[in-house]
Parts: structure tokens; C-alpha cells; sequence
């Protein structure tokens, strides 16, 4: 291990991990709602679907020797509030820290706990101070928005819808004309390279493209 | 043999080059050794033939004299990368299993091959300090593995081979202190020795003259007739046993798995007390059992029955007063109650599993005490860990666990790939999920009984 990591980089990534949950719909369980605590790095998110647990560790090891610790935690956590028929029950996730490389010998075990399916889903994310960063944002893709997408609002019809859209291409930088000429041909289900194509030989010839 | 009881580390082995003779360690015996090596330094001229060719010891001055007092071209023709992973016989195994039950307090070797040390990692244990050369000395634990002579994990002119190094140069050195530390025990058994130690000799008879009457040191040797070793250690008589290496110490292993076996069944009622079980269970038929199995295996068995953390797969026997041996008690009592739920004889393998049969066929029951577990949920999740292999099988398992908190409903499925009512196995899916018991209520229901057995 490497001794610069340890108590402070696991901190870090908690925080970061719970800053991450914490952006988007996601709220914190009060740590109130629970009468037990698995170390000084725990906490648990709940949206409108899902309950999240995130817990940090020192080390690999002690993420391996933890886990289920943890696990149990959020199992109770979720019972006593969740009935069983109730999908949210289905839906709870525990997010494994640990800021340190996984070693040959570790592997095998962290791959099992990956592909455990007891109970809840497990998220782990490991590696050194560069590593982690991007492992982080890949272990919590799964409860993230996707990101590059913007949200658009709720529309009665879909003229309205359709003309936000529009309207997002075209600050992407597309050419107005072309974009119109898409949609149409797009709920017309007619080939969208043909309308690109007819769109080209006007631009070409200096003349208009039939709508 | 009464040193091999439980108790406050009252032995010492010390063990030299007959000792890893024995299967599969096969290590040449010191004179083959020096033979062998002899041969090649003579072939290849690095020294003239020596007057006797067996001594390793003659052999390491020869070379040190043709080679400016340097022995590196000795060393460069041992087996240096066998004596490195020398893998232990069954008495470096007992020996180790011994030192972790805390009957061993040190174990002093004059060999350089490693298959003792090499010993407590097969077993999976640690907390023993292991003593190559002066930088591990001020680590020194109660126990310790210390090889006083050098180990093949030195560099060559590191290791005590010549007549000087042997016959004085240890004097007022660390091996001198540290042989002085851990010989004193009230009984030191030497095994595996072929000539006199002066260090050894000379240690022990200041330890006998300070602490007069109050230790005692055997000498174990193959072969019958009083030895050079044991008019060097003098003796009493009676105290040079003629046995192997592997034999004295499969004798040990018996004394003290009965003496474990013993304190077991001495706590049996406080568990009958405290459980209410009323269920005639004759505990001896599992005895017989784990005494099938040799103290080693009985160590695996208490291993697969707990949540070992990493390198401390096995686990040292608790002795009388400590939780712990009402815990395997229990297990042992609920092992005998398995046979009387089925009206048949049980069998016990060391990998845990207790195979009960039925009309049936035969169930696959292993047991699980996890006392630190904060609930069933977290003991129900280690227990499938530890035997999560058992459960790939078709056939499936019956997982018990024993000594947590009771189970309590829980919301979320045991599998979120699995609907909770699928009975059926697959490829895809794998086998049937394992079924986990609490230990105290198949006790009271007699359907779970059914379940089991």
C-alpha cells in the first residue's frame, strides 16, 4: 500500500462519493434513522427508487474483511422502513471504497464481491489517487444521470416536444435548415440520409428542398 | 508426553537436519549433504578431498581456507531453492499446530532449509516471529521460530556452517542470548540432531545448573543405543526416546487432541444448561470422528467452523474459561443431535462438512459460529462466503449458524437475480440458493429437524 494514501485519501473519496450522490436526486438518510454505525466513513442515500449505502475503508483488506458488515447494516436499514413488495426493496445499493490497489492475491475476492447478489447490488471502487478518481465516477455510473444530457421538461404534445429538441440542436451548432429537415423526415419515417442528401444538392444548386 | 498438554508454552523442539528427512520434506540428511557437496568442490577443484567427507562442517573450513575465508562457493552448490520451499512432513505440521495452540513456546532449528517455518503456512497461521539473523531479534515474541544457525533465506556468509562458527564464535552473540531465552522451559525436547551443538550443550547445561530440578530435556533418536548428543546434554536415563521424527510427534498430536477432546466434553453440560437441549446425543461417536482426523485436521475442522481473517486461517484451541470452548461445544453437542434427529451415524470431514444420512440420501450440513457477527444477516452473509464453493454443487447444502443474534425479517431479497419463490436450478442462475439456519431454532422446531436430518 501505498503509506501517503490510507485514513486521509479514504476520507476524500467518501466525500467525494457522497458529494457525487448528493448533486443529483439523491438526499441523505439522516444518520438518526439508523442506531448503528459502521466506522467514521458510512452513509446512506435514498431517492424516489433506490437506497444507497457508501462506506470507505483504509485498505483493501479492510474492505474484504468489512463488507459484509456493511452490507448487514443497510439491510437492516432498509427493512425497517421498506416492505418486502415494495420495489425500492429490490433496489438498494452498497457503494465499497477503498484507496488502494488491488493486489494478485485480492483479486479473486474482490471480483466476488462485484458479482455477489446477495441482498443488494455491490459497487466497489479502488486504486491509487489517479485511479480512483475515474474509478469512482464508473462505479457510481449506475446511479448517476448519464452525463452530456441534458434534461428536457415534461411536454403536452409533440410539436412542443419536438421544437425543444430542435432547439437543443441547434445549439449544438447544426445547421438550422438541416435539423428541421431531419425531424420531418424523422416523423414523416422517411430515410434520414435521403433528407441529408436532398438538403446537400439544394445547398449545392441554390435552390429550395420540398418540405 | 505431559508436556504436550495445554498449556503456557512449556516446550521447546529443537530440531536439526533428521527432521526433514522424512516424506515429503526429503531433505538429505546432514552427512548426505556434505557428501553431495563434497563431490562437486572436489570435481571442480575449489578444494582437496577432506579427511571426512560427511562432516559439513569440515567441508565449510576446506572451502573457507582454499577461498580467502569465504564459504559462498559451499553455499552455491546446496539445494538452496529446495531448501527454500521445503514442504513440511506431517511432523513440522503438528509441530506448528502445537506452537499455535501455545503448547510450543519456541521452536529453535539448526537447519537451513525452511519446511518449519514453511509448516505455518499451509496451515494458514500467523503470530509466530520468525528468527532468521540478529535483525529480528529485537522483535522476539513468546513465540518464536529461530533458526540459529542461518536459514536458505541468507546470504551464504550469513549462515553458521564452519567449526569456528559452531565450536565458539557464537559465544556472547545473539544466538548465545537468544538460545539462553527460549531454552528455558521446563522441558526441552530435542529432535532430528546428529552431532553435539556446543551452543546447544553448553546453554543448556548453564539453564540446568541456575534452575537445578526444574527442567528437563529429552532427546529423540531413530536409532537404539544411547547417542553422542544425549552423553553431550547429559541425560538421565530414560530421557533418550528411540522414535522418528514424525512419530514422536504424531504421539504428541494425540496427547494433546485427547487433552482438547477432554475440556470439550467437560463443558458439554454448561451448553446442555444453556441451550435446554434435552436430546440424548452421544457426543463420543464425534469424537471418534475428529480423532480420525489427527489434531491438524481437527484444527482445519475448527477453521471452516469460523470466520478466519486473512493469514489466520487456523485457529489456536481455547482452553478452559475461555468463550470459546463452550462455542465448539456446541457445535459438537448439535453434531451429536444430528445423529439422533436421523437415527444414523454421521460422519464429520475436516473441510467441515457433517454428511447426514436419510432415506433419501445423504444431506450436506456444515456449521458456522460467529459470535462478533452484530446479527444473523452479517453471520448469514460470512457463513456463505466461508462455504460459498460447497454451494456449487447441484445438490446443495444446509448452512447452520450458530452464536449470533437471532434472525429478524429483512425486505431486501436474498438474491436480486432470483425471484425468492424460484425453486428450480439452471445453468444460468446456478444452483439452488443455500439454505441458512439459526442453530437454536432448528433445536425447537421439528421441522427444521426434518430439514436437517
Amino acid at each position: 500500500m501505498d503509506d501517503e494514501l490510507g485514513p486521509v485519501a479514504a476520507s476524500a473519496f467518501f466525500a467525494a462519493a457522497c458529494k457525487a450522490l448528493e448533486s443529483t436526486d439523491y438526499a441523505r438518510v439522516s444518520p438518526s434513522a439508523t442506531d448503528r454505525v459502521t466506522g467514521p466513513w458510512s452513509a446512506t442515500f435514498e431517492d424516489a427508487s433506490s437506497v444507497v449505502g457508501v462506506q470507505a475503508y483504509e485498505s483493501i483488506d479492510e474492505l474484504i474483511q468489512g463488507w459484509p458488515t456493511a452490507q448487514s447494516h443497510l439491510t437492516d436499514l432498509i427493512s425497517r422502513f421498506i416492505e418486502p413488495s415494495d420495489p425500492k426493496a429490490w433496489d438498494g445499493y452498497l457503494v465499497l471504497i477503498a484507496p488502494e490497489r488491488v493486489n494478485e492475491d485480492q483479486l479473486d475476492e474482490i471480483v466476488a464481491i462485484q458479482y455477489n447478489t446477495s441482498r443488494v447490488r455491490k459497487l466497489v471502487v479502488t486504486g491509487d489517487k489517479i485511479a480512483i478518481d475515474q474509478s469512482l465516477r464508473i462505479a457510481l455510473s449506475p446511479l448517476l444521470p448519464l452525463s452530456g444530457v441534458r434534461r428536457l421538461p415534461l411536454r403536452n404534445s409533440d410539436d412542443d416536444f419536438y421544437a425543444d429538441v430542435e432547439r437543443l440542436i441547434e445549439d449544438d451548432g447544426i445547421e438550422p435548415e438541416l435539423t428541421r429537415l431531419l425531424l420531418v423526415a424523422y416523423r414523416n419515417n422517411e430515410p434520414l440520409m435521403s433528407a441529408i442528401e436532398s438538403h446537400l444538392v439544394s445547398a449545392e444548386n441554390g435552390t429550395d428542398v420540398p418540405t | 508426553m505431559a508436556a504436550a498438554m495445554p498449556g503456557d508454552q512449556r516446550l521447546t523442539l529443537v530440531i536439526g537436519a533428521g527432521c526433514s528427512i522424512e516424506h515429503p520434506t526429503g531433505m538429505p540428511s546432514g552427512g548426505d549433504l556434505a557428501e553431495q557437496a563434497h563431490q562437486k568442490l572436489t570435481l571442480t577443484r575449489v578444494i582437496q578431498a577432506v579427511a571426512n567427507p560427511r562432516d559439513l562442517s569440515k567441508v565449510a573450513d576446506a572451502v573457507k581456507a582454499a577461498n580467502h575465508g569465504l564459504q559462498a562457493a559451499l553455499i552455491d552448490v546446496l539445494p538452496i531453492d529446495e531448501m527454500r520451499i521445503a514442504k513440511p512432513n506431517s511432523g513440522y505440521l503438528i509441530a506448528a499446530a502445537m506452537q499455535i495452540d501455545r503448547v510450543v513456546g519456541s521452536t529453535v532449528s539448526l537447519n537451513y532449509d525452511q519446511a518449519g517455518i514453511n509448516a505455518f503456512s499451509v496451515l494458514g497461521a500467523g503470530g509466530i516471529k520468525v528468527v532468521h539473523g540478529i535483525a529480528d531479534v529485537g522483535s522476539i515474541r513468546p513465540q518464536n521460530f529461530v533458526f540459529l544457525h542461518g536459514s536458505a533465506a541468507l546470504p551464504g556468509e550469513d549462515w553458521v556452517i564452519g567449526t569456528d562458527a559452531l565450536d565458539g564464535e557464537w559465544i556472547s552473540t545473539w544466538r548465545e542470548v537468544v538460545a539462553q531465552l527460549v531454552l528455558t522451559t521446563p522441558v526441552v525436547v530435542f529432535a532430528g540432531l546428529g552431532s553435539p551443538a556446543a551452543l546447544l550443550t553448553s546453554t543448556v547445561s548453564k539453564i540446568r545448573a541456575a534452575l537445578p530440578g526444574q527442567t528437563a530435556s529429552y532427546l529423540i533418536e531413530p536409532a537404539p543405543g544411547r547417542s553422542d548428543f544425549a552423553d553431550a546434554l547429559a541425560l538421565q536415563d530414560g530421557h533418550q526416546l528411540t522414535c522418528g521424527w514424525c512419530e514422536f510427534m504424531d504421539s504428541c498430536a494425540e496427547v494433546l487432541l485427547g487433552a482438547h477432546l477432554q475440556n470439550v466434553n467437560n463443558t458439554l453440560p454448561v451448553v446442555r444448561l444453556q441451550a435446554g437441549t434435552v436430546a440424548n446425543a452421544d457426543v463420543e461417536s464425534v469424537f471418534d470422528s475428529v480423532r480420525q482426523m489427527g489434531l491438524v485436521g481437527y484444527g482445519r475442522l475448527r477453521a471452516s467452523w469460523q470466520d478466519a481473517s486473512r493469514g489466520q486461517e487456523y485457529p489456536r484451541h481455547p482452553v478452559p474459561g475461555e468463550p470459546g470452548l463452550i462455542s465448539i461445544a456446541d457445535l459438537f453437542q448439535f453434531i451429536a443431535e444430528l445423529e439422533t434427529w436421523s437415527g444414523e451415524s454421521v460422519t464429520v470431514e475436516d473441510s467441515g462438512i457433517v454428511n447426514v444420512p436419510t432415506a433419501t440420501g445423504t444431506k450436506r450440513v456444515v456449521l458456522y459460529s460467529s459470535p462478533a457477527a452484530t446479527d444473523f444477516e452479517e453471520a448469514r452473509t460470512r457463513a456463505l462466503l466461508r462455504h460459498s464453493s460447497l454451494a456449487t454443487s447441484a445438490s446443495g447444502v444446509i448452512v447452520v449458524v450458530a452464536h449470533s443474534n437471532p434472525p429478524r425479517a429483512v425486505s431486501p431479497p436474498a438474491d436480486i437475480l432470483r425471484e425468492e419463490d424460484e425453486s428450480s436450478p439452471d445453468v444460468l442462475r446456478g444452483p439452488d440458493p443455500t439454505t441458512v439456519l439459526f442453530l437454536p431454532y432448528v433445536r425447537d422446531s421439528v421441522t427444521l429437524q426434518e430439514k436437517v436430518a
